[in-house]
């Protein structure tokens, strides 16, 4: 309980006091057939106490590797294959990395320091058992001492806290609409207190006025409990609602970031500017809209150099020989972009050579 | 009566579908009531509204998939005429898009069978060699090139984008004059779904054909059509000229569903005004049982004696745009304009809804 809420612009030193999560270089392959699909590759970013960060991305961008790497939840044939996910605990130990945890040494972070809510609440919850008793599972797995009654009370007191009349705790999860199961999958993660909420879509398979909803309790239950969120989604003109940072993933990479403000008001690298113009307006004047001409590459046999150059109208020479590396490009020191016309003024080279 | 210059129209109909409980006991759910919506060649009508409000079964009930429990189906103005025959001619006029193009195409078929046996139901006249033109032909329409190479292909090996493409190429190889679009957009990705929206607005500036798209999605709903129409729990509570309905809504509920959407435009002070009072909107009613009076009423935060036992009238407000909601009959209309729906909730909270807020800021 360290960390105020209202950090959303500390001075920008990585790795600082306030960081909870630190991915270095994080890279996931799927080992099929001959040769490996890199389908996460050298993702690195920090995470702040009590922060959204937003991760937006087609299909196929790498955005849901991403997230199962970081809690852990691959399977195979994904491996992390190289990197690290430093956590900062509330404590104030050194940081652990989770990448590197066996795995009963990774169940001591589960729930208390670290969950996820799934896209689809029906699929994260028990179809068979009671809410009560599924909240109670994961209460009592991390306090023996706790007792079942207990456990339960504790339980209904969590679904209030979303909106879910106490009494609902002896339901089953078929007996809760959509909109129930999912804010009952976000108390579930909330259960033990965790520092950090990873969200896969959580709102996609409602309508709009749920996702509203939903996202201003998770919003009121983060000032009040204080973790931090990596809310992973395609819909990019939510997340500039919604998120205090947003990185943006193509092709298995972040090709920027940026606060919400700075990437709204001038997002800098071709795609994010190609996805902000795939949202139609609600209210600003109608234009035709021409989205991102082409598709996604295929990651089994990515393009050389910039991943996004045979679909970028501002390609240049040098953009299908040189992958550009995520660097600063403004005076702004939470704004990376990883684009050769934005040269880096740290690095004059430009990008590696692949 | 009936107007010649619509080329579909659903007059006041409704369905009510029986279901069995667990206790075998048959209920009715009311799925649509009182529904009406006319389509004029070239027209592009939105419908919409969140789940379960009725879009569906309305689109269904348009595409003769079930018979209306009441009301009428008018195409140019004719009553349905029953029997296979009178169907199939039917469907060679109006089309059914569905939302999922993994579960609307068969994956046994090649994309060259799924088409050429369209053509070969909807236009007998045809020879091999000119349903073989017929499906290049209609490939390129819908942009999927290089046309002979996509017709040879499985379902499959297409991505998402490019599955309901066949699937739009499938629906136009009868020549329809209606397309019915049930969220033909929302399992695809971002920078799929312009493209989509441009195709449709193509074939409807083109071809005069007239489009109903469902969607919850108010944002593409403009960015398409002419006209929107809001549903809620299976009655349409406002529809309207597009800028119209979303600058000004003037059913609470359309309101909410507007206010609801994102908007990153909309210039707001920050998260807290964006969210802030938002956590408590409720949720649509069971349709089993639905309220009596506005099915709206029992979130509403303007809801007044009237609301909850009777059903409100129409009220027209010019250019097209109407709303059944009683702040209108009442001369409470002006209330809409002056705050937001999540504010309005709020302030018909009690000291415990205040509280909490205060907690939350």
């Amino acid at each position: 309980m360290t960390a105020p809420t209202e950090q959303r612009r500390p001075p920008g030193a990585p790795a600082a006091a306030g960081t909870v999560l630190d991915v270095r270089g994080l890279t996931v392959e799927y080992a099929t057939g001959q040769s490996p699909v890199r389908a996460c590759v050298d993702v690195s970013f920090t995470l702040r106490r009590g922060e959204i960060l937003g991760v937006a991305g087609e299909s196929g961008s790498g955005k849901s590797t991403l997230i199962t790497a970081l809690t852990r939840l691959q399977r195979p044939p994904a491996v992390t294959t190289a990197g690290q996910i430093l956590f900062h605990g509330r404590d104030g130990a050194p940081p652990v990395d989770l990448a590197a945890l066996d795995a009963k040494r990774l169940r001591r972070y589960r729930w208390t320091s670290l969950s996820i809510v799934m896209q689809s609440a029906m699929d994260a919850l028990n179809p068979v058992m009671r809410l009560g008793a599924q909240f109670a599972d994961v209460l009592r797995a991390h306090d023996r001492t706790l007792t079942r009654k207990l456990a339960w009370a504790r339980a209904a007191e969590l679904l209030t806290l979303v909106g879910i009349s106490a009494d609902r705790v002896r339901d089953y999860p078929h007996q809760l609409s959509g909109g129930m199961r999912q804010r009952a999958a976000i108390a579930l993660a909330l259960a033990c207190g965790p520092e950090l909420v990873v969200m896969d879509e959580p709102t996609t398979a409602v309508d709009v006025v749920m996702q509203r909803q939903i996202l201003a309790q998770v919003l009121r239950l983060r000032a009040e409990l204080d973790f931090a969120v990596v809310f992973v989604t395609h819909d990019l003109s939510l997340l500039l609602e919604l998120a205090d940072r947003i990185a943006i993933m193509y092709a298995g990479r972040i090709v920027e970031v940026g606060s919400s403000a700075a990437l709204y008001a001038d997002p800098q690298h071709p795609y994010t500017r190609g996805l902000r113009a795939s949202f139609p307006p609600l209210r600003a004047p109608l234009t035709t809209l021409t989205g991102i001409p082409g598709s996604p590459p295929d990651l089994r046999d990515p393009p050389p150099g910039c991943p996004f150059h045979p679909r970028c109208a501002l390609r240049t020479s040098g953009c299908d020989t040189h992958l550009p590396p995520l660097v600063r490009a403004a005076a702004d020191p939470d704004r990376q972009v990883a684009c050769l016309l934005h040269p880096s003024p740290q690095d004059p080279t430009g990008g590696e050579q692949r | 009566m009936s107007d010649d210059s619509y080329v579909l129209e659903a007059r006041n109909v409704s369905k009510h579908f029986t279901v069995r409980g667990a206790a075998g006991r048959a209920r009715v759910v009311r799925a649509v009531e009182d529904a009406s919506v006319a389509l004029r060649p070239g027209g592009v009508l939105a419908l919409v509204g969140e789940s379960g409000s009725g879009k569906t079964t309305l689109a269904r009930l348009l595409a003769r998939f079930h018979p209306p429990t009441e009301g009428e189906i008018l195409l140019r103005g004719e009553p349905l005429r029953r029997g296979r025959r009178a169907a199939r001619a039917y469907h060679a006029e109006v089309q059914l898009i569905f939302q999922d193009p993994f579960g609307s195409l068969n994956p046994l078929h090649r994309v060259r069978y799924t088409l050429d046996r369209t053509l070969r139901l909807h236009e007998p006249g045809l020879d091999r060699a000119g349903r073989r033109r017929r499906v290049v032909e209609l490939l390129e329409r819908v942009s999927l090139s290089p046309a002979a190479e996509v017709a040879e292909k499985f379902p499959h090996e297409l991505s998402g984008g490019q599955r309901q493409r066949v699937v739009i190429a499938r629906a136009l190889a009868v020549r329809p004059k209606v397309l019915l679009g049930d969220e033909p957009i929302s399992m695809l990705d971002v920078s799929i779904r312009l493209d989509m929206l441009n195709l449709l607005h193509r074939l409807r500036a083109d071809e005069g054909l007239a489009l109903l798209y469902i969607t919850h999605d108010i944002a593409s709903a403009r960015y398409l059509c002419d006209d929107i129409a809001v549903m809620y729990a299976g009655r349409m509570v406002e529809s309207g000229p597009r800028e119209r309905l979303i600058g000004a809504p003037q059913h609470p509920y359309t309101k909410l569903l507007v206010e609801s959407s994102p908007d990153p435009e909309r210039g707001a002070a920050g998260r807290d005004e964006l969210f802030g009072d938002a956590d408590q909107l409720g949720e649509p009613p069971s349709l089993i049982d639905p309220p009596d009076g506005c099915r709206f009423h029992p979130r509403c935060p303007f809801a007044m004696a009237e609301c909850r036992t009777q059903s409100p009238p129409r009220t027209e407000l010019g250019d097209g745009h109407w709303t059944h909601c009683w702040l209108h009959q009442k001369g409470r209309a002006g209330e809409l304009a002056g705050t937001t729906f999540a504010s309005a909730v709020a302030a018909t909270r009690g000291a415990d809804g205040v509280a909490r807020q205060e907690s939350a800021r």
